[in-house]
């Protein structure tokens, strides 16, 4: 299995949010990051998507989180990429609910910017030993 | 490679300087934007579509304060958002006066846009649902003579939020291990002392207590016996220099890993109940979990309950000897792959080979150094779990091959039975999978395989167990659920596995399974829930495939 990660496809609508996630990911962490600011953009981009994980805002206007994750599930380029979800959501019951929808990993906001790429890299590495055997 | 990486290191903090500028510029006009539209609704908190404006505007701001430096900002924000949100579902408790509160915190929201505090680390904290470990930041210990090098490798890891202490030599690294407990330890192999100090002075360290921490070489040096001597020394891993940072962060991820697997369950049979004690302290103080049975007829009880990895066996037992006790512990198939270590003062080569043909796997002789025994314990436990795990799994798809679905499906009925709850069982089959081979090749049908077994394992719980049952078929064991829960979980697998576009060169296609569900306690053995469910696969087949079928 391919188990490096470069490519991310990162959906967000806040815009300063977005700047600042881009800039560290990609220059801390060296991943390439394409950035769509709406659920509906995402699923547009999907088709030809060849992220290796895709990083989720929850709560977006329009398309939130939960029904762009159900969106690209249903396209092959993504229908099994790894989804971690980016939230201020993180009561028990709502991490809960995110994880019986099959994401990988959530990320809590507000985050460290300088923290991010490390908390990215290793959410990818628990994600790439758990299916290590697959 | 580093030097280059702290010159954008110097760009990127101005540019993340210039982003929370810029975001300190907008952020009062935001918080205007969300007074305004509070004040537009008067007080009342009926307009169910401004309250949803406002939860979310409210949501932004508690989500992005902190990460900008406004702690305060995101602290408040968060709690404006709970009061929106607890006004728009009439189920939750609602504020006392509500109204006075918001503006009572949009007032704050303001003060506290002015007042920037301090970048905020806020950690690498991850949200996940599972336990974290104490300590916050993962500590790595780097040892390198070479201190420009050493200060830039440093810096590149500490971006990834490591903190990092940098020693010039490993001598003394024994002291510093056992006080600080690194998480991990980075170590060259060439010092000014000799081409292979480093090495010298690990394979030295004869603390026990400090094996268990992981470590990796880097080195100039590419020799066979260099790359020899570090498998010898313990190292997990070797980079030959200068190392590819990304590379090196990823295998520094994964061996510091917060979900660090399980500790090694060991089972020891001793008589003598204070050298017991002293065996088990000496493993449970490199993190293995111990069990001591003193009285040979406690031992099966004690092996169901304990699911030992390893067994450590006195030789000489009361009443009973070791060598008997291996022979019952391999009679039982669940522990024939057990490996058994004999514990004994026999210097007599004859009966020790006699013990390790009756199913011993290795011999220790009495009085032993704890270091050594752990060592022993340690290196065969670690490779009696691998091979475990590659005889209980299917190599394809990961999933728990045939019998050992069987055996997760009996070891569930008994559980069940004994705290009276219950559990669901599904047989999964591919629709027209032979028309799949045959039509695109026997390589797509491995891949239509392998998409339904990631879905699998993405899509369910942990708890539940998913196995390999044949070619095109899986089982899952769905723990504490009820039929009609179990009928909707695999209905919905079924339509997100139908929806996959599978795709054979620039072909697309769609594949369907169908399913045959059963539960306990309705049909209330591990046979007649499988013939159950089976039954209800074939009906589901009979009625035109892409469909699951409750048994019963």
């Amino acid at each position: 299995m391919e188990t490096g990660l470069r490519r991310i496809l990162y959906v967000e609508d806040e815009p300063d949010i977005a700047a600042v996630v881009k800039l560290t990911l990609e220059n801390l962490g060296g991943y390439t990051v394409q950035a769509c600011s709406s659920g509906h953009e995402a699923l547009e981009q999907a088709v030809s998507c060849t992220a290796d994980l895709i990083l989720l805002d929850v709560m977006m206007p329009g398309l939130d989180g939960p029904a762009t994750l159900e969106g690209l599930r249903r396209i092959s380029a993504t229908a099994n990429t790894p989804v971690v979800f980016m939230t201020a959501k993180t009561q028990a019951h709502e991490i809960e609910r995110y994880q019986s929808l099959g994401v990988t990993d959530i990320i809590a906001k507000p985050f460290d910017p300088m923290a991010l790429p490390g908390q990215v890299a290793s959410i990818w590495s628990s994600h790439v030993q758990r299916h290590e055997s697959v | 490679m580093y030097s280059a990486m702290s010159q954008s290191e110097t760009v990127l903090s101005e540019q993340l300087h210039t982003l929370k500028l810029r975001f300190a510029e907008q952020l009062e006009a935001k918080i205007q934007v969300l007074a305004s539209r509070w004040s537009a609704l008067g007080g009342t908190l009926e307009d169910s579509d401004a309250l949803h404006d406002l939860e979310l505007l409210a949501h932004n701001l508690a989500g992005a304060g902190a990460t900008f430096g406004y702690a305060s900002v995101s602290e408040t924000a968060r709690a404006l958002e709970n009061i929106f949100s607890r006004a728009l579902d009439p189920a939750s408790s609602q504020e006392i006066n509500p109204s006075a509160r918001i503006g009572h915190l949009i007032e704050r929201l303001i003060r506290a846009a002015s007042t920037p505090s301090e970048p905020v680390a806020m950690g690498g904290k991850l949200a996940r649902g599972k336990s974290e470990t104490g300590r916050d930041q993962r500590l790595i210990f780097l040892v390198d003579d070479d201190r420009e090098q050493a200060s830039l490798l440093a810096e590149g890891i500490r971006h990834f939020g490591y903190e990092v202490r940098v020693f010039a030599s490993p001598r003394g690294i024994e002291t510093a291990l056992a006080r600080s407990r690194p998480d991990l330890v980075l170590m060259d192999i060439i010092f000014p002392e000799g081409p292979s100090y480093g090495l010298e002075c690990v394979t030295a360290i004869s603390d026990p207590q400090v094996w268990g921490i992981p470590l990796i070489f880097m080195s100039s040096r590419d020799d066979f016996e260099a790359r020899l001597a570090a498998v010898r020394a313990g190292a997990s891993d070797y980079f030959q220099k200068p190392a590819d940072p990304i590379k090196l962060i990823e295998r520094i991820d994964q061996l510091t890993a917060v979900n660090q697997p399980e500790p090694y369950r060991i089972l020891v049979v001793e008589d003598d109940e204070t050298l017991a004690e002293a065996y088990a302290l000496a493993l449970r103080g490199s993190g293995m979990t111990v069990e001591i049975v003193s009285e040979p007829r406690e031992i099966t009880r004690c092996l169901d309950e304990f699911d030992a990895e390893l067994i450590l066996m006195d030789l000489y037992l009361p009443r009973c000897s070791g060598l008997d006790l291996a022979k019952v512990i391999r009679q039982q198939e669940a522990y024939t792959s057990v490996p058994i270590v004999f514990l004994s003062t026999e210097g007599r080569l004859d009966r020790q080979m006699l013990a390790m043909s009756l199913g011993g796997d290795d011999f220790l002789t009495k009085p032993i150094r704890p270091d050594y025994l752990v060592a022993s314990v340690f290196s065969r436990v670690q490779r009696a779990r691998v091979l475990r795990s590659f005889m209980v799994k299917d190599s394809m798809t990961g999933a728990l091959n045939h019998a050992n679905i069987l055996e997760s499906l009996r070891s569930e009925v008994a559980r069940a039975s004994r705290s009276g709850g219950r559990f669901a069982f599904a047989l999964i089959d591919i629709d027209l999978f032979k028309t799949v081979n045959d039509t695109y090749g026997h390589p797509t049908g491995d891949r239509v395989i392998k998409s339904l077994a990631r879905l699998l394992q993405q899509r369910l719980r942990r708890t539940d167990v998913i196995g390999r049952y044949g070619g095109e078929e899986f089982a899952l064991i769905l723990p504490d659920t009820e039929a009609t829960q179990a009928h909707e979980v695999v209905d919905a697998l079924r339509g997100c596995f139908e929806a996959i576009r599978q795709s054979a060169g620039s072909q697309e296609f769609a594949v369907t399974f169908s399913a045959g569900v059963a539960t306990y306690p309705q049909f209330e053995n591990a046979g007649s829930i499988t013939e159950a469910a089976d039954k209800a696969l074939y009906l589901a087949k009979n009625r035109g495939r892409n469909q699951v079928v409750l048994a019963g």
